[in-house]
């Protein structure tokens, strides 16, 4: 039998409207999220990657139900749950989790750490007292932090990094099957990143996760992630397995985004492509430029990209791109020397 | 090394706290040489910002506190110099360029009135209220003005320059932002420039821009520039020569391919290895946190976190030695005959 992915998007839009004047006439739209196609499999870790205000939180918000789609479908262990609400949601919500970006503004500051993690045991009505409290306890030692220290702490009271993974145990406390990580680490310095990702490895085996991964930071996505997905300003440009993305990048969004990590090493420098940087900045998402939605910033760009949005070419069995430039490959990209 | 444009010698600086007396800057040397690019890098609260503020003169004084040290710019020392005379060093010659580009800018000015008195007011300590308007309605004067700031807004690479000038902080994205900031802080003429993280808040495709914009400027016209951030890889990209600063302390000074090819300090090793590199190599963090400043230990810092660490370390602040040609390092590890 095929397997079925856990995670299963189609065709996703998630258009807002604009309103404005005094009847609040819907005067325009912004498209946050344009024809979006994943899936995520079992057991996977897929990152999603892209400029700020490209649209990946939205995509990770729709997922988890906080914001509504305008079109397509989610679908989910083989269920369609874009229209879920009420009770199937909230079981639903059981199986699929989210850790924020900001830690510091998503954990409420006058609540003790122990009462922060108990609260979704509370909500879903799971065990007895006693039972929650073990099971919290269970979770901080999970995250590593001795729940004798911590339990009776207040947010304000820990550093970042505690704060990420007080946030991490209250994601996993429910035994999800999915969790979406939205920039875990991007507040946090690098030694405390490190150990942070590692952490996150360490549970993914331990519970059995799927990971939707989502972070401008290349580097840590491609450490972290089996595949990768490349938006810009709300599309989908590029998919493939992450070392596809990193020595095989096809989509010249991809390669300048890459070319761009600041790496530190001589060997790291040496394996970034060699590519003109781009110009200018990520456009609007209310009018978003025609054709393909990257042609004003793209170094290659050519007539047709300026009115035709150009079709998914497959590269390999999982690898696949959405750039003019491939059809009948008439011009190879170059890597690095 | 040519003689330095900035030197801080023996720097120390204390904020007086709650808790007790918090020994932020624990004597530091620091060198920046005519048209070098030093990095100084370190993590967050290991007092880089502090570094700046004094060299700048901003430190707020109390709570903060200069308890020994000196700062030289071309032999005048900074630190004693009258306020009068600090005025005129501050823009014209020492010019900052902050973090935060759309904190930085004054949300209910436009990009012109933002410039507007830097171009015609810089250096003067203080201003007669009636002068100030006078010269400011003076329609000639504001003119010549204006074209000095497009000048400059090209400079930093503004499409559309003189449109930009009458717009507001929010119309602004931030990689547009951060080159304003740029200008503004180019437009005294500067010799030095202090850039406290310009690229943190840019997504990378930006900072790349803004990196190259920047060591072209500097390039033209022989900056040298004193750039501080936590992030190695923009370090490498900008420097020649880097700073690694942990807790107060400088633990490592040299050139900086050889100092990310071949750290020695533990600190500098753990904080490379625990970068994510696109090699896909393991990443390893570093245990435990900064140490508390009010009560911090007597010889070197790193000592809870170091897996080299000694008794010794404990109780003797280690010195900077030279252990490659300008490649020093203040660790015990390195000390001859020590092993």
């Amino acid at each position: 039998m095929l397997e079925v992915p856990l995670l299963n998007i189609r065709n996703l839009k998630v258009y807002f409207p604009i309103y404005q004047g005094l009847l609040k006439k819907e005067v325009g739209k912004v498209r946050a999220v344009d024809n979006v196609s994943f899936d995520i499999n079992r057991g996977e870790v897929f990152g999603l990657v892209g400029e700020t205000a490209s649209g990946k939180t939205t995509v990770a918000k729709t997922i988890l139900g906080v914001v509504q789609p305008t079109l397509g479908e989610i679908w989910f262990k083989g269920e369609e749950i874009s229209h879920f609400n009420g009770q199937r949601r909230r079981k639903l919500t059981s199986k699929m989790q989210m850790v924020h970006q900001d830690t510091s503004s998503s954990l409420n500051p006058r609540k003790k750490v122990g009462e922060l993690i108990k609260v979704a045991l509370d909500i879903h009505q799971i065990g007895t007292p006693m039972e929650k409290q073990n099971e919290v306890s269970r979770m901080l030692r999970y995250v590593q932090l001795p729940p004798e220290n911590f339990l009776s702490k207040y947010p304000a009271a820990l550093s970042g990094g505690q704060k990420q993974r007080i946030a991490i145990a209250r994601a996993l406390i429910l035994k999800p099957d999915f969790v979406v990580f939205d920039e875990p680490t991007s507040a946090l310095d690098v030694s405390v990143q490190a150990k942070i990702l590692n952490l996150l490895r360490k549970l993914k085996e331990k519970f059995n996760l799927t990971y939707l991964f989502i972070s401008h930071d290349l580097s840590v996505v491609l450490n972290m992630s089996d595949k990768i997905g490349v938006m810009y300003l709300g599309e989908l440009v590029e998919i493939g397995s992450s070392q596809d993305i990193l020595t095989k990048q096809m989509h010249p969004y991809t390669q300048a985004l890459i070319s761009a990590i600041p790496v530190v090493s001589k060997k790291e420098l040496s394996m970034l492509p060699k590519v003109p940087p781009l110009k200018g900045e990520i456009g609007s998402a209310i009018n978003p430029p025609s054709g393909c939605r990257f042609h004003p910033r793209c170094p290659y760009a050519i007539e047709i990209c300026t009115y035709e949005k150009p079709d998914w070419f497959q590269i390999n069995e999982k690898h696949f791109a959405r750039c003019h430039m491939l059809k009948g490959k008439n011009i190879n990209f170059k890597m690095g020397e | 090394m040519t003689s330095p444009i900035l030197s801080v010698k023996n720097l120390a600086v204390s904020f007086n706290t709650f808790e007790g007396e918090a020994k932020v800057i624990d004597y530091i040397n620091l060198d920046i040489g005519e048209k070098e690019t030093v990095g100084l890098v370190g993590e967050t609260g290991c007092g880089k910002s502090v570094t700046l503020k004094t060299i700048l003169g901003i430190l707020p004084i109390p709570p903060g506190k200069v308890t020994e040290g000196q700062i030289l710019f071309r032999g005048k020392d900074l630190l004693t110099l009258p306020t009068k005379e600090l005025c005129k060093l501050r823009g014209r010659e020492i010019s900052l360029i902050p973090q935060d580009p759309l904190v930085s800018l004054n949300p209910v000015f436009t990009v012109k009135d933002q410039f507007l008195d830097l171009v015609m007011r810089q250096g003067e300590e203080h201003i007669s209220r009636i002068n100030y308007y006078k010269e400011k309605l003076n329609k000639k004067k504001t003119q010549g003005a204006f074209k000095e700031i497009i000048a400059m807004l090209q400079k930093v690479q503004i499409p559309d320059s003189e449109r930009v000038l009458d717009y507001y902080p929010y119309q602004l994205s931030g990689g547009m932002a951060q080159r304003i900031l740029i200008a503004i802080s180019l437009i005294g003429s500067p010799r030095l420039l202090l850039a406290d993280e310009p690229t943190t808040s840019l997504d990378v495709t930006v900072q790349k821009q803004i990196i190259t914009l920047l060591k072209k400027i500097i390039e033209d016209s022989n900056l040298s520039m004193l750039y501080i951030t936590h992030n190695l890889g923009v370090t490498r990209k900008i420097a020649q020569r880097v700073y690694i600063m942990y807790a107060g302390q400088i633990v490592e000074m040299g050139k900086v391919g050889e100092i990310f090819d071949e750290p020695l300090h533990p600190y500098t090793s753990g904080l490379i290895n625990s970068l994510p590199k696109i090699t896909r190599e393991r990443f390893n963090g570093i245990d435990g946190t900064i140490p508390d400043y009010v009560h911090p230990l007597k010889g070197c810092r790193f000592y809870p976190r170091c897996l080299f660490a000694k008794d010794l370390c404990k109780s003797q602040k280690p010195t900077m030695i030279e252990v490659k040609k300008n490649h020093f390092v203040a660790c015990r590890l390195f000390y001859k005959g020590s092993k």
